[in-house]
């Protein structure tokens, strides 16, 4: 579980600061703190190089289906995805059901597009959330300074030498699992790599000449923020964003095969792909682990290379 | 130097304080009880109420959250991590004894990974923009996508059950009275080959990059040019500049491959610590979780500071 | 209505045997644990390691290891019957106040010494104590206990043993202690070897962890965490000669022993998931048997709160669930349907034949029940579960939930582990609606089932998870258990039955066949018993 996570995190490059479990984020760090300087972000620049990777412009085409059969999955779905038929169970695909029936009878194809809906939510809401709360905390930490900064990077310390797999485990035991403590728990155990980028950013931000004159003409925090750095800031999120979202998805299929899943009935791929694993189903009935198994590598997969996009066109010199 | 590191040492302890802390609360936190934890519903049924509170005197857990806290930092600072809820060792005998077939698992596949992901970025450095660079970036990103539960079980039945290449479990052949090394070997391949699927994607991206930007250096055109042969200048310099970020990827990869192993453990048999933390954590055996947890971070801590202090040998640029 | 048809004689177990394929053996797996040099050793498959080789509970993995090592007092069979080794008797006096067990001469343990009454003693004195037992609270009620245990006497007083073959024990009131001592199934520790050791110590005993001593088919040599315990043939086994030189006891999840039984590494499983019975049963050189199994897995309990207090809600329940559809969907077949929704938790004495209600599945009854109990299909449900992901019971249970749905009754399954549920269940019972349950072997005696339904055996007191509640139930329970008179007792149970009928406190939904795999040269295994009698297996001559 936590080697698929955990290295979908890129990392490289090395800092000359110091510190513990510092390098999780450097790499996405590079993207952002080369162009910090540079007062205007040529972002049409960066959507151009996005437009000419043609893997993440494929992934992104692929990703937009996926959220919008998730969206409509109520309307298109031939079946009730959880609709149980004792008398059609385990049938392979037919007229009637595309992709078949599983162990209780119900409709594989019915499950997977319902099963979309789980999956990009806890792909998409933990990421914001992890993010979203880093970028809080990096804020805090940059515009106060002293102590509270130096209490702020402890804790970021402290959160990043937790071993991932066990503080997952620990939590989902504690607050049971569903959708929402898959997302709590990414929340909860992801900021710091947002929080690090965003208080880096900010840090320097406020050295800089225009800062600084801007400041001496009156402007206040929540002004110089708001113009001077969501520039920088937005890239290396972005990135981290993709990779978190990635991780999510792949963390829910992982807590399925440990009995961790999320609450019945609620369809997931997951789930789906838990409830296959099995010599027999392998062997005799693909329609059963072919169509989940699919859709999770196919998504994490666009997710990642969407990331990679991202982080060529923010920052060139990576794929030289 | 040696006043880095101890800085550096002297800044990880509170840090680590920390995580003694928060881990110390997370298991409070666990519901359930650890005394009833070990007993089935029927067993429970009929246990008598002095079972119970005898068990539960017998390991601290009347105290107050204080005091058995207290006691857990003596025990640390004696070099000693308590005694087992569950079994009636030591937790260190219980961590040692797991922590042998979880390296040996982690370093091999480690080692293929990143033999594995070297040549392969290498390569696609050197034919940059051709197939071959596309196929392995597509592959080893592919690699991460799939979630491993279900990549190791689909190995067992290629490579165990229809080929019959592997055995499909376990560390040696139970029928033989002493197993050769070949037939530890034997039974190790399949499951570090699964693991290093997992691992190699960094390896791929960090060595093509360097390679990279090596190929396009002054001093690389000069060299040729001087008649130095090819293979030494991509071999010397490439892989001398690719080493400190594969350092930083090991760094970090290693201490959470420590407990990360869990999914592959499971599937193939494997006696590793990923499952003597899940099977503690279902168990409710706070003293094991707890020492797991700090020994990670400490891993986490050391590797760090081995990564920077090595990038620091590598690279004359970086002063400590 | 005839029961036997739905299963309800235990004692008319059939075994099935599904792919008996006796040719020549050619399994030429060259990784399989049975090529030639290996025909001495045997592999054991088995789930769930135990946490320590304690003889003082009954977790479920450490039964084929003291099947192996050590001896139990008496087990019961699925049909009900007793077996011993170890005694040549057992009686209760006519007063019931008197039990005394008699011994069979003749049984060693490994170092030479006779197997005696004292042995026997020890075993139980140590069961009794709360603090080293959890089984001391059924076996509660043995004259003296409580001054031995709160340290006033040196010895228990109703506990006794006249000569090296009996045991005698004296009850403080008439009960059924030794129906509930011997579904206990309670393994014999050394007197020569513990005797002498506080009860404070026992956990931390050296004895447990290495076995010197022991009296069963097999030897105790080394238990590697995380992986198997091995242990080798006994030659002062004194009842038998073992089959095997070696015998390996693996812990492994399912897919994987099924892998294994394939390729030929594993010669015997017992947990097989039904619907990958089939195709194990097709490898050449495993064969599968199965048996009508006696208890009943899973069980979709009940809270007895609001909404659910109307006994018509639960009997909607009861009607909604197409029990047998799950026994061929999620259990393959392999499976017996309780539809009185009491059979299988009770000797076939004590169950009523007449006046009782069977509930098929039939959605429109359900709605018809719900109407009348003015049930508001809004309610939103909470259903406990801990079974494994994707295995049968877990297949069951969700199918269980979409059929109650279909009729308005909508629940949302949890996954749990078994430590959060029981804290749920003690702290917070109000926070969910059902539980999943499993029963055990009940068919020793009907007074088991109180347990599971009086008032005051509410979890964690009692196995009663539900805080179910019926007075004139309990009424019945006490007077059925200080009964003496065999026909009186049957016609109170009888009754208790029928209430239970009834009342719906919990649904029986499946009661799943034992499904056994083994290599198909392994002679003298029995679905019915799985590993109890493993001294007797052997390669086919």
């Amino acid at each position: 579980m936590s080697e698929n996570v955990q290295t979908a995190v890129p990392v490289a490059g090395r800092s000359d600061e110091e510190g513990i479990g510092r390098r999780r984020e450097r790499e996405v760090q590079k993207g952002g703190n080369g162009r910090a300087g540079q007062a205007l972000s040529p972002s049409r620049l960066a959507i151009r190089r996005f437009r000419h990777h043609r893997l993440a412009m494929a992934s992104v085409l692929l990703l937009s289906l996926l959220l919008l059969l998730a969206v409509l999955a109520p309307l298109i779905s031939p079946y009730d995805p959880n609709a149980v038929n004792t008398a059609a169970y385990r049938e392979p695909p037919s007229g009637a059901h595309w992709l078949g029936t599983d162990s209780a009878g119900r409709d594989v194809l019915s499950r997977l597009l319902h099963g979309a809906r789980v999956s990009l939510t806890v792909g998409i809401a933990a990421a914001v959330s992890a993010t979203g709360l880093g970028t809080l905390l990096g804020l805090i930490a940059g515009i106060f300074r002293g102590w509270v900064d130096a209490i702020i990077m402890r804790v970021v310390d402290v959160f990043l030498s937790f071993p991932p797999l066990v503080v997952i485990l620990l939590l989902v035991a504690i607050l049971g699992p569903s959708v929402t403590t898959i997302i709590v728990v990414i929340a909860a155990f992801e900021w710091p790599t947002a929080c690090r980028i965003v208080r880096q950013v900010s840090l320097s931000v406020r050295e800089m000449d225009y800062v600084l004159s801007a400041r001496a003409m009156g402007s206040g925090s929540l002004a110089i923020v708001r113009r001077h750095m969501i520039g920088p800031v937005l890239p290396p999120l972005t990135v981290v964003a993709t990779l978190l979202s990635a991780n999510a998805i792949l963390l829910e299929a992982a807590l399925s095969f440990l009995g961790l899943g999320v609450e019945r009935p609620n369809a997931t791929w997951g789930g789906m792909l838990q409830a296959a694993q099995s010599m027999t189903i392998l062997q005799e009935m693909p329609w059963l682990w072919l169509p989940p198994g699919v859709a999770i590598a196919a998504t994490v997969l666009s997710i990642n290379f969407m990331g990679d996009g991202l982080r060529d066109a923010f920052d060139p010199r990576q794929r030289l | 130097m040696l006043s880095y590191v101890g800085r550096r040492l002297l800044i990880s302890v509170p840090v680590l304080f920390g995580i003694l802390g928060i881990s110390f609360i997370f298991v409070q936190m666990l519901p359930g009880d650890p005394v009833r934890a070990l007993m089935s519903p029927e067993e429970l049924a009929t246990a008598s109420p002095e079972y119970i509170e005898q068990r539960r005197s017998e390991l601290g857990l009347d105290k107050p959250i204080f005091v058995q806290f207290a006691a857990w930092i003596g025990e640390v600072l004696q070099g000693n991590l308590g005694h087992s809820f569950r079994r009636n060792t030591p937790v260190a005998d219980m961590i040692f004894e797991r922590i042998g077939p979880t390296a040996i698992l982690a370093i091999t596949a480690l080692s293929i990974a990143l033999i594995i992901g070297v040549l392969l970025g290498t390569f696609a450095a050197l034919k940059q923009n051709s197939w071959f660079d596309y196929l392995s970036s597509v592959t080893s990103m592919m690699a991460v996508s799939i979630p491993n539960f279900f990549l190791g079980l689909m190995a067992i039945y290629i490579f165990s059950i229809s080929l019959g290449i592997f055995p499909t479990g376990g560390m040696r052949t139970l029928a033989a009275s002493n197993p050769s090394a070949l037939d530890r070997v034997h039974h190790l391949i399949l499951p570090a080959l699964v693991l290093a699927i997992n691992l190699i994607g960094p390896y791929v991206r960090y060595t093509r990059q360097s390679m990279l930007e090596v190929i396009r250096q002054d001093y690389i055109t000069t060299a040729r040019a001087k008649g130095v042969p090819w293979m030494k200048v991509v071999f010397g310099h490439g892989l001398r500049n690719a080493l400190i970020p594969l350092t930083t990827v090991i760094a970090i990869q290693v201490p959470i491959l420590l407990t990360g192993l869990l999914v592959i453990e499971t599937i193939f048999s494997w006696p590793g610590l990923g499952r003597l933390t899940f099977e503690s954590i279902m168990g409710r055996d706070y003293p094991v979780i707890v020492a797991i947890v700090f020994i990670s971070a400490v891993f986490v801590v050391l590797f760090n500071l081995l990564a920077d202090v090595t990038a620091a040998a590598l690279d004359p640029r970086i002063r400590l | 209505m005839n029961l036997g048809a739905l299963g309800l004689a235990p004692a008319a177990v059939s075994i099935l045997i599904i792919a008996a394929c006796s040719g020549p053996n050619d399994n030429d797996t060259s990784d399989g644990g049975a090529e030639s040099g290996s025909e001495q050793t045997l592999q054991l498959g088995n789930p769930d390691e135990p946490p320590d080789l304690l003889p003082y509970d009954s977790h479920g993995g450490k039964e084929p290891v003291f099947a192996a090592i050590l001896t139990p007092l008496i087990w019961v069979d699925s049909a009900g019957e007793w077996h011993s080794e170890l005694l040549e008797s057992w009686e209760v006096s006519d007063d019931g106040l008197t039990v005394t067990l008699e011994m069979n001469s003749g049984l060693e343990w490994t170092d030479g010494t006779a197997v005696t009454s004292a042995d026997v003693a020890l075993t139980l004195e140590h069961n009794l104590d709360p603090q080293v037992s959890v089984r001391a609270g059924s076996l509660a009620g043995v004259v003296g206990a409580e001054e031995f245990l709160s340290g006033e006497t040196e010895e228990i007083a109703g506990l006794t043993t006249p000569d090296e073959h009996t045991v005698v024990i004296e009850l403080e009131s008439p009960s059924v202690w030794l129906q509930d001592m011997a579904r206990e199934r309670i393994f014999v520790v050394p007197e020569h070897v513990l005797g002498d050791v506080p009860h404070d110590d026992l956990n931390d005993h050296e004895y447990f962890s290495s076995f010197p001593v022991s009296n069963g088919p097999y030897k105790f040599v080394e238990w590697e965490s995380g992986q198997h315990i091995e242990l080798e043939r006994s030659d002062q086994w004194s009842l038998g000669e073992a089959g095997f030189s070696r015998l390996f006891i693996k812990y492994l999840p399912g897919d994987v022993a099924n892998a294994q039984l394939e390729t030929g590494e594993l010669h015997y499983y017992d947990r097989v998931d039904p619907s990958d019975a089939d195709r194990i049963a097709e490898f050449e050189h495993v064969e599968i048997q199965s048996t009508t199994g006696v208890s009943q897995s899973p069980v979709w309990g009940l809270m007895y709160n609001e909404p659910l207090l109307d006994e018509r809600v639960r009997q909607a329940m009861a009607h909604a669930i197409d029990r047998k559809g799950i026994c061929e969907a999620a259990f393959n077949g392999f499976c017996t349907v309780p539809e009185t929704n009491i059979p299988h938790i009770a000797p076939e004495w004590a169950l009523p034949d007449s006046g009782i209600t069977v509930y098929d599945y039939d959605p429109e009854r359900a709605k018809e029940l719900l109407k009348q109990a003015d049930w508001n299909s809004e309610n939103e449900l909470i259903f406990l579960s801990w079974s494994e992901p994707g295995g049968p019971r877990d297949r069951a249970l969700e199918i269980a939930q979409a059929n109650m749905a279909d009729v308005g009754i909508n629940w949302t399954i949890e996954n749990v582990d078994l430590p959060t549920m029981n804290e749920r269940n003690e702290e917070s019972p109000e926070s969910f609606h059902g539980w999943e349950g499993a029963g055990g072997n009940f068919a020793v005696d009907p007074n088991f089932v109180r347990e599971l339904t009086a008032c005051d055996k509410h979890f964690p007191m009692g196995a009663n998870r539900g805080h179910y509640c019926n007075e004139e139930l309990d009424d019945l329970w006490s007077a059925g258990s200080s009964e003496t008179d065999q026909e009186e007792r049957a016609r109170i149970y009888k009754d208790a039955f029928r209430i239970l009928n009834e009342d719906v406190p919990n649904i029986w939904m499946i009661i799943p066949d034992n499904i056994v795999a083994h290599d198909a040269r392994l002679d003298g295994v029995n679905p019915e018993t799985r590993v109890r009698e493993i001294g007797d297996w052997s390669w086919e001559e």
